[in-house]
């Protein structure tokens, strides 16, 4: 497939309108492997719904550029909008609406499709946190629900969530394990790759702490840490026992609150997703023997740089000019398709730390995106990194290669758009016929 | 504490016109709660009485008429009586508990006091709008035609898919509403820059008809530029033969007209710019020797940039043909575009660029100076623009305000000149009205749509950066850094709505101020992305240039607005908008639920 995606691009159009034909180089032999096994992209559907046409789209996007992994952010706090033959009423009372779901026959066909491309999908169901949507169906289950995210606004620590849109599974409630047995059990039989990812990202201390049980809890003695071991101690095995290897976010080994113990994660059968302190973390989680997914949020965020969705903000409300600040962006600024293609994921590694980076992902978190935007916002950046995982960021004599790069991918934009994809720009027209004009240096 | 007082009393002397304002005094409490009036107008009308929640449906045989009949009314009865008819908006939280009337709305009448007046500036585009309670018609009156047209645009938004069953599917409006609308400044309007990238013709008519839903009225369209040269003008048809990107990248006289008809049709004006003598490389495919500098590397190693981005080239101040050629243009121009303002560009002139021209570099060594040869190019361009054009001229402010290179403004007559500013936020706007001039206020701290995209120069070596920047260095990649892009952060919709443009003016200077544009620079846009970068953030400014950014209680109301423009932005993807999302759906489904500040 990766070598019918190649001669797909080897060909043009050439000659006159009138005699025009397709022209494919001759006399060319391409020898061809990746450097990384996991090249991918991460699509949130939980904060935005997007219908399955866009999910096939991007996919089919991702195998012209040969990535090979949709992780699928599939449910989060806004919304749970997969229908799971188990727990029904998840979506029933956790989607947006009835247009907003995706059914089994629909989860099928991404599936398959995506098989059809070479693409793998990971499904990702974040849990404990970022959970609210399972109250509709479990408010019992649920911590610190329909409650304001920010009872504070002066005082971060005081939050029940990263973001607007709070409630966590409460790991003292023995209903939790039954909803999520269920929801392992239909994931799992739904997505046949060998990957699901947990989720277990940013756990909120407030959220757990505003629950009249965990209080108890925690005045017994009990910390949040343990609260969430009680969590990972009965998933990460039922997870395994559907012969799959557990993907989580870093923090659940690497936040300073709230972490599990090393132990409970056995290297073997867990894998671990990075996404701050740049190559800092990911030396941290290769270091401690875990296999590490890549989406550096300084590097391979695509939805950052674009101000915030929060309202009722002063902040903006400010008569001097706003230069110096991230402009309610907390990953600011926008990470440019140069910036994507520079960062080298095994950065700081030693040779044998690198062998564990399986690759890497670009993520796009869908606070301001929805089907209007959405190839924009992946599409031409996810190609730099697609480049950068497959054959590298430079060139024989070592340099990288970014300003060779360029002219490459205007033109490789410009196919995209001719394919259905609509592709941002990367420069003026004027620049992609004038190679070279357009650099800062020459 | 005891000054205070006499302070005040001293600025009520200077400036007796602040009087009534300042009489008023500050209510010691917060005023009582609005009724919850569930009226989905964008930008919010001036005035609205509704005084009972009651709706009514429009009649199958639905039909708006003019009275007297009036062919300038035409198209827009025509295109708003279908959008009426076909629209069926579902607000995102729909009103609940409401009466429906009996009598169904079957004609929206139209009356206007003057329908010759022409479409410029400073037009009446007051209207108002009364359903009246249990009235088979309803009826809007204006001054204008300009002002008609708001009002049937303000009426296509009241009407919603509400009634049930009782409705029978027919759109439902507010009845027993009063309407008294008029906007706070007469110019209102975006920027495209068709330069940098070419857009297709129907994607501007598209951006138009998106404007007149925001009661926008002016496109101010940014024609050409030093990277490519779209428009075809009878007399110098070789600027686009040889400074277009293609043949299929051209605007057509027929374009042109198709344009200029469409938008005056919505009552929006089209304001054309050809940018001089700076932005001017494309000139030089037809015209190489008038155009200094072009086709050379922008940045040399070690000495000044030939212009501000990639693609040099100024028109030669001091080659006469220059002036021939710029008359011939700026002659098809003013007969292709009827506004009475014309955009005569000289931003950014760049005087390495000039200094690569030997002529240049001996009239430099001769005594002379980088402003005089601007001051030539606009004595050279100017009077022909006012008297043989009969033209308002609007230029950038760096015309005046420099910083490196500027004219005196004696050459500036004030009565034909209007200076568009984009620096240094309020203070240019504050030094442009100081010195007598009318200000249009694109801001690029607050206006520039484009900005926070980060870099499009290539080979730039900043970003391949591994490390979190070291402390006490210039922050580039990590958060607080631009990412590449001059004017970052990103401008968010809360930004653009909360700009006062008035910001520190005097009561006397405020009547200088036009208005305010947008603008949509495009090195890193083209058709693939356009609506999406410019809705629904115009639409914020839209709102604030139409009826302001503060409540009744002289608060900003940017968390209320926060609701109503999730819902607009909404209902404009429904007409066809690719408007991007400000925030994920949960939130106008929980209202509040996502502010900062409970």
């Amino acid at each position: 497939m990766r070598g019918l995606e190649t001669f797909s691009q080897l060909t043009w159009r050439a000659g006159s309108t009138k005699a025009e034909q397709l022209v494919v180089a001759a006399g060319v032999r391409v020898e061809d492997r990746p450097l990384y096994q996991h090249r991918g992209l991460m699509l949130d559907t939980g904060r935005t719904y997007f219908p399955v046409a866009d999910i096939l789209r991007t996919i089919d996007a991702m195998a012209g550029n040969k990535m090979n992994v949709f992780h699928w952010h599939i449910t989060d706090s806004q919304s749970f909008p997969i229908e799971l033959p188990s727990e029904p009423a998840l979506a029933e009372k956790g989607a947006y609406g009835d247009d907003m779901r995706y059914t089994v026959e629909d989860v099928t066909r991404i599936v398959e499709f995506a098989m059809s491309r070479g693409v793998r999908v990971v499904p990702e169901i974040d849990a404990p946190g970022h959970t609210a949507s399972w109250a509709g169906a479990y408010p019992e289950v649920v911590s610190c629900a329909g409650k304001f995210w920010l009872p504070d606004a002066n005082d971060w620590g005081s939050r029940l969530a990263a973001e607007p849109g709070s409630g966590q599974l409460n790991p003292l409630k023995a209903k939790t394990f039954e909803v999520m047995a269920n929801v392992i059990n239909d994931v799992t039989s739904l997505f046949p790759d060998g990957f699901y990812h947990a989720g277990a990202d940013e756990v909120t201390p407030g959220c757990w702490q505003a629950d009249p049980s965990i209080q108890a809890d925690i005045a017994n003695g009990g910390t949040l840490s343990q609260l969430l071991e009680k969590y990972v101690r009965a998933v990460h095995p039922h997870v395994v026992s559907k012969n799959r290897t557990a993907v989580f976010w870093e923090d659940v080994l690497l936040d300073a609150t709230v972490n599990v113990s090393a132990s409970l994660i056995p290297p073997a059968t867990t894998i671990l997703q990075t996404w701050n302190n740049g190559s800092n973390n990911t030396k941290l989680i290769v270091q401690a023997g875990y296999r590490a997914i890549v989406s550096s949020a300084s590097f391979y965020y695509l939805d950052c740089g674009h101000g915030d969705f929060v309202g009722n903000n002063a902040v903006y409300d400010d008569p001097r000019s706003d230069y110096d600040t991230n402009g309610g962006s907390w990953c600011g600024p926008f990470k440019t398709w140069q910036r994507v293609y520079d960062y080298d994921i095994a950065h700081g590694l030693t040779a044998e730390e690198a062998k564990l980076v399986i690759g890497g992902e670009v993520a796009l978190w869908t606070e301001q995106a929805d089907t209007t935007v959405l190839d924009a916002r992946i599409w031409p950046r996810a190609s730099a990194m697609a480049e950068a995982l497959w054959s590298g960021n430079r060139d024989a004599t070592g340099k990288k290669r970014y300003a060779e790069a360029t002219d490459r991918l205007n033109d490789w934009r410009q196919r995209m758009v001719g394919r259905g994809v609509r592709a941002e720009p990367i420069q003026p027209l004027w620049c992609r016929t004038r190679p070279g004009m357009c650099d800062l240096v020459r | 504490m005891a000054a205070l007082p006499s302070l005040v009393v001293l600025l009520l002397l200077l400036h007796p016109a602040a009087a009534p304002a300042a009489r008023a005094p500050p209510p010691s409490k917060p005023p009582p709660p609005q009724p919850n009036q569930k009226v989905f107008v964008w930008p919010k009308p001036t005035s609205i009485s509704w005084p009972s929640v009651v709706y009514a449906p429009l009649a199958p045989s639905f039909s708006i008429r003019a009275v007297p009949s009036h062919p300038s009314l035409r198209h827009a009865i025509g295109y708003y009586s279908r959008l009426i008819r076909s629209e069926r908006h579902m607000p995102l939280v729909p009103p609940a508990n409401y009466t429906l009337a009996r009598v169904p709305v079957r004609l929206l009448a139209l009356s206007v006091s003057d329908t010759e007046v022409p479409l410029g500036p400073a037009v009446d585009e007051s209207y108002t709008l009364s359903v009246p309670l249990d009235s088979a018609s309803a009826d809007i009156s204006a001054a204008t035609t300009w002002g008609a047209i708001r009002g049937l645009e303000t009426f296509s938004q009241l009407a919603w898919a509400g009634g049930g069953p009782a409705a029978a599917g027919q759109p439902i409006v507010p009845s027993g509403i009063e309407i008294s609308d008029r906007p706070h400044f007469t110019h209102r309007g975006i920027l495209l820059d068709t330069a940098r990238n070419y857009y297709p013709v129907r994607d501007i008519l598209h951006t138009i008809r998106a404007m007149a839903f925001n009661k926008l009225n002016v496109f101010h369209w940014h024609i050409t530029d030093s990277q490519s040269f779209p428009i075809v003008l009878p007399t110098v048809p070789n600027l686009a033969h040889h400074g277009s990107y293609s043949p299929a990248m051209r605007y057509t006289d027929k374009d042109v007209h198709r344009i200029v008809n469409y938008a005056a049709a919505f009552g929006v004006r089209v304001i054309p710019e050809i940018d001089m003598p700076g932005h001017a490389g494309s000139w030089a495919g037809a015209y190489p020797d008038i155009v200094t500098c072009a086709n050379k590397f922008w940045a040399p190693t070690a000495m000044p940039a030939l212009a501000a981005e990639p693609c040099t080239g100024q028109l030669n101040p001091l080659n006469p043909k220059a002036y021939r050629v710029a008359q011939d243009v700026l002659r098809d121009l003013s007969a292709l575009f009827p506004d009475p303002f014309l955009h005569g560009g000289a931003d950014e002139v760049n005087t390495a660029c000039w200094e690569d021209d030997p002529v240049v570099r001996r009239f430099l060594q001769e005594g002379g100076t980088h402003d005089h040869l601007l001051e030539l190019f606009v004595n050279a361009t100017r009077p022909f623009m006012v008297h043989e054009l009969n033209r308002t001229v609007v230029y950038w402010e760096d015309v005046l305000l420099g910083p490196k290179v500027m004219v005196g403004p004696t050459v500036l007559p004030r009565e034909t000149t209007v200076l568009q500013t984009w620096n240094n936020g309020a203070e240019n706007t504050k030094r442009i009205v100081a010195a007598g001039y009318r200000a249009i206020v694109s801001s690029a701290a607050y206006y520039y749509l484009d900005c926070g995209h980060g870099g499009w120069v290539g080979n730039d070596s900043r970003y391949d950066k591994q490390e979190k920047e070291s402390e006490g260095m210039p922050l580039f990649n990590d958060p607080g850094g631009n990412g590449g892009s001059w004017c970052a952060p990103f401008k968010t919709w809360q930004r653009l709505y909360d700009y006062d443009i008035l910001h520190g003016l005097t009561e006397e200077e405020a009547t200088l101020v036009l208005g305010g544009e947008v603008a949509l620079w495009s090195e890193q846009s083209d058709a693939a992305v356009l609506d999406g970068r410019l809705w629904p953030r115009a639409a914020a400014a839209a709102e604030t240039l139409w009826s302001g950014n503060k409540g009744a209680s002289g608060r900003k109301r940017y968390a209320n607005a926060t609701d109503r423009l999730n819902d607009w932005r909404h209902r404009m993807v429904a007409r066809g908008i690719r408007a991007e999302p400000l925030q994920p759906l949960w939130c106008p489904l929980h209202p509040g639920m996502c502010n900062l500040s409970q």
